[in-house]
């Protein structure tokens, strides 16, 4: 029951999302209400327990929320049979923090970017090796690494891999979890500007799951700030920037300026 | 208190199984005892029956284990018969010998593989600790059958020692300085045995734990501040090593009845090996079980022991 | 493993192989069948072998001289004038090829009624170098089958306890315990002896395997459990996860090659474990049966100590399996050293 929704509509629409953990009092999301328009960087700010990840979770199906609903492409997330989940997956790619540990350092670059083609059965080997390497020179990696082991290449490079992976099967929506935590500045540069070029290139939507407003701050479009599981304020981030409304955000913003200094 | 309780539930629930189990597959087992009888055509079907009858071999499953576990608690174990006499001393008789021989040997083995190990510990890296690393190897890959032959082969040339058995003819008539010396003197052979086949695991036990302590940060401090060596040695170094070892003592303990079981048969020791042995050939369950139920129980006691001790040492750790 | 000690593992992996080799060739290079009688030579001594003849001539083929009978020691002499030349690739007598890959050539032998043994005759006259590896066929075969056994299960109930966990894992668990419940050997014993004693060759060798092999999943099963708990956590099996893989991609693809180096360790520390309790199996009578060899029932035979000094290589097949324990035991010292870094 797939309707084509027009094509202003958002990509996303998160309708009264809400889940609770058994042993918990307090649910790790509440009533959260979000859209997101095609092509647009969202960044979700707060900080640790603000039910960010949790949120990231049940986009990428895997957590069931407690109630409501998640619509994309006029489809409810939460209301797929199995094999629909499958093949939903390869629309909305998730990048965790850590990308390094999410690649199997036994498998070649070709390997680990290919092995989504593998799982959803997309293409012959040899085709799915070629956009695999393809993949890999768009991110910036040479074509010469392709048979290299994941354990043999640089941070850097072991982040761009997990984002080649994550694009190679022409997600819609890109979710980036704390991926930049850890990263030094140079990296940071690297990779949010290899960001910015895939956006242009591939019409990217993007969500960028931060703890830091100034990173999120840096790519996103518009910024949501979350504290306890609630969606506290949701503003284009110029506008949230110089008029933070949400106490919470306004702790976010000076906890920023306090650690950092950032050239714009 | 907790933690004891319920590892003692845990280990008479382990018992409680393997007895039912055991009680289980000896009775699917083909034949029983009088299964060669009925070989015989002497014998006419109706004495068989009534030997059974008499044995309460043709009653129904259950109430055969009921009655044997009853029976067990009050420490009746059954009669035997092939041996003609009741299981349960027969079985108290067995263990002592076999006791005699595994405390002997598994107590001079840790005597010696302590200082043996904590020696190799400090010599790491000399050519000492190869040589004695490779002569431990050597002696674990010797089949301790092999062992025990070859000793039996040395006791037949020399004489120094008897070829086997437990007591020489007219042991009763010896006074018991003389009955004492007799019985060490048969036992030196397959003790001998025993401890050469433990001592090379319990060596490299022992450097393994002692060469942890040697190297941890505490060692380290200690040396520096010029504590003198023995003193080092015994009052830091080796409650360290401990800990380590106290799962390799429950694993000792828990193995006193059955790593004598093949020098036992094969130098006609008299314990529970080849009572062992001749009652599953015989297929005399009484006595197969009541073997088995003991050596479970030396088992499950060692690990337990092991448990404990390793819980009063830290009770952080949850053994499981 | 630095490069000098990965050679030194290259040479005992390589005379392990050649050991497995050499027994596998027993059809090749054991001049007798493993049952041929030789009747009057009973207990022979190793035949000697001679370039000289008794002139002092040398000779490039070495003969060898029969035995006869010393009345006066009671044991043998050899006789000068009875010389038989060893010959090489001799074929083998018809109905006589044996073992695992009966080959129709032998390496060498004699013509008869000229004997060469080796390694001296038994009580039966029968060759005892032949014998020890035919003999080898069996013992080496049962361990390396029971560790496979023992292996396949562990990884089998392993996984599927690990990766599924719940119910089914803590049946695993208490099973597991039960089988540790009772010493191992006490175990083999009782699950051997339950069955019929009197059983032919085949299907002795097939019991024993599947005894031996079953009663020691445990271990294995449980190390695979561990790796497989924390594998399943991996991210890179999240990640695959996240792409939609089903659970057998995940275990076939992510999570048994991180299993490997644990099944090759335990290979080498199970494999001498199962030899030797075949071994002690075939010893006590519980195993394969005359007038099939094994190191084990050979060694029966080698019980009587008062002439086994005059009869020394009885001991041949007990001292056949010391260097094959020390060569696993190298193996698995070193893979376990290499695991620990």
């Amino acid at each position: 029951m797939s309707t084509d929704p027009p094509i202003d509509a958002p990509l996303l629409r998160i309708c009264g999302l809400t889940k609770t953990y058994e042993k918990r009092h307090t649910p790790a999301l509440g009533d959260v209400n979000l859209a997101l328009g095609r092509g647009r960087i969202l960044g979700l700010v707060g900080p640790s327990g603000s039910g960010k990840s949790t949120l990231a979770r049940c986009l990428t199906l895997f957590e069931e929320p407690t109630a409501g609903e998640i619509w994309f492409e006029g489809r409810d997330l939460c209301r797929l049979s199995q094999r629909e989940r499958r093949l939903m997956r390869a629309q909305i790619q998730i990048i965790f923090q850590e990308p390094a540990s999410t690649l199997n350092p036994r498998f070649t670059a070709a390997e680990i970017v290919a092995e989504p083609l593998l799982i959803q059965k997309r293409g012959n080997p040899s085709e799915q090796r070629e956009s695999a390497i393809r993949m890999m020179e768009m991110v910036g990696l040479a074509r010469e690494a392709a048979g290299r082991r994941a354990h043999q290449f640089s941070g850097g490079q072991r982040q761009r891999l997990a984002i080649a992976r994550a694009l190679i099967l022409d997600p819609k929506l890109l979710i980036l979890d704390e991926s930049f935590s850890g990263l030094d500045a140079a990296l940071e540069v690297q990779i949010t500007g290899l960001l910015q070029e895939l956006r242009q290139r591939l019409g990217l939507t993007m969500i960028l799951i931060s703890h830091d407003l100034s990173l999120a701050a840096e790519l996103a479009d518009e910024i949501a700030v979350m504290a306890n599981g609630a969606l506290v304020e949701q503003a284009a981030t110029a506008e949230l920037l110089a008029r933070p409304r949400h106490p919470s955000t306004r702790a976010l913003l000076e906890a920023t300026l306090a650690l950092s200094w950032r050239p714009s | 208190m907790k933690y004891v309780a319920r590892r003692l539930l845990q280990a008479a629930l382990l018992l409680l199984v393997v007895s039912m189990l055991s009680f289980l597959f000896s009775t699917l087992a083909p034949g029983d005892y009088y299964s060669e009888l009925r070989l015989d055509p002497r014998v006419s079907a109706e004495t068989i029956a009534g030997l059974r009858a008499q044995y309460g071999l043709d009653r129904p499953l259950p109430a055969r284990y009921a009655a044997w576990l009853a029976s067990a608690a009050r420490g009746d174990f059954g009669y035997s018969l092939t041996y003609h006499g009741p299981v349960g001393p027969l079985l108290r008789e067995r263990l002592r010998a076999t006791l005699l021989l595994t405390v002997t040997a598994t107590l001079l083995a840790w005597l010696l593989a302590i200082p043996v190990g904590i020696w190799n510990a400090t010599q790491r890296g000399t050519w000492r600790d190869g040589a004695v690393r490779l002569l431990l190897a050597l002696l674990l890959s010797v089949p301790d059958l092999l062992l025990a032959i070859g000793f039996l082969v040395l006791a037949v040339q020399t004489g120094w020692f008897p070829p086997g058995g437990m007591k020489s003819p007219g042991w009763d008539s010896l006074g018991s300085m003389a009955r004492a010396r007799d019985i060490a003197w048969h036992m030196a052979l397959p003790v001998a045995v025993l401890v050469l086949g433990m001592l090379p695991v319990l060596v490299r036990h022992v450097r393994a734990s002692m060469a942890e302590a040697l190297d941890a940060p505490f060692a380290w401090n200690a040396r520096a501040q010029g504590i003198p060596r023995l003193r080092l040695l015994f009052r830091h170094l080796m409650p360290a090593a401990l800990n380590p070892l106290i799962s390799l003592l429950g694993f000792s303990l828990g193995t006193l009845l059955s790593a004598s079981l093949l020098i036992e048969v094969l130098m006609g020791w008299p314990g529970l090996g080849p009572l062992f042995l001749e009652a599953i050939m015989a297929r005399d369950f009484g006595v197969v079980l009541g073997v088995v139920m003991m050596s479970t129980t030396f088992l499950a006691a060692g690990n337990l022991v092991a448990d404990l001790l390793l819980y009063r040492a830290d009770p952080r750790i949850r053994v499981r | 493993m630095n490069g000098e000690q990965r050679h030194g593992i290259g040479w005992t992996v390589g005379f392990l192989a050649l050991f497995h080799g050499v027994v596998l060739l027993a059809g090749f290079l054991a001049p007798y069948h493993f049952a041929e009688q030789h009747r009057d030579l009973a207990y022979a001594p190793p035949t000697r072998i001679h370039f000289f003849d008794q002139y002092g001539h040398f000779h490039w083929r070495p003969r060898v001289t029969r035995l006869t009978q010393d009345l006066s020691t009671g044991g043998y002499r050899e006789d000068p004038l009875q010389v038989y030349p060893i010959r090489f690739f001799v074929p083998v007598k018809p109905g006589d090829a044996a073992g695992l890959l009966p080959l129709r050539r032998r390496l060498f032998g004699v013509a008869e009624p000229g004997e060469i043994f080796l390694w001296g005759s038994d009580g039966y006259g029968r060759d005892v170098f032949s014998r020890v590896l035919y003999g080898g066929q069996v013992s080496l075969l049962t361990g390396l089958a029971a560790a496979f056994l023992s292996l396949a299960l562990g990884l089998l109930l392993g996984t599927a306890a690990g990766f599924w966990g719940g119910f089914a894992d803590q049946i695993l668990m208490r099973t597991g315990e039960l089988f540790l419940a009772l010493p191992w050997l006490y175990l083999l014993l009782a699950a051997r002896a339950l069955l019929p004693l009197h059983i032919e060759t085949a299907q002795a060798f097939l019991l024993l395997v599947a005894i031996i092999g079953t009663v020691g999943w445990v271990r294995p099963a449980r190390l695979i459990r561990g790796i497989v708990l924390s594998g399943k956590e991996r991210g890179f099996v999240l990640a695959a996860r996240g792409f939609g893989a089903s659970s057998a991609y995940l275990i076939r693809r992510h999570i048994l090659p991180l299993t490997f180096g644990v099944v090759l360790t335990q290979a080498t520390v199970l494999i001498p474990q199962y030899i030797l309790a075949e071994v002690t199996l075939s010893f006590l009578g519980l195993g394969v049966a005359e007038p099939v060899p094994s190191w084990g029932n050979m060694l029966a035979e080698a019980r009587q100590y008062h002439s086994l000094v005059a009869h020394a290589w009885m001991l041949a097949p007990g001292l056949a399996t010391v260097p094959v324990l020390i060569g696993y035991l190298r193996v698995a010292d070193a893979l376990m050293e290499k695991t620990a870094e």
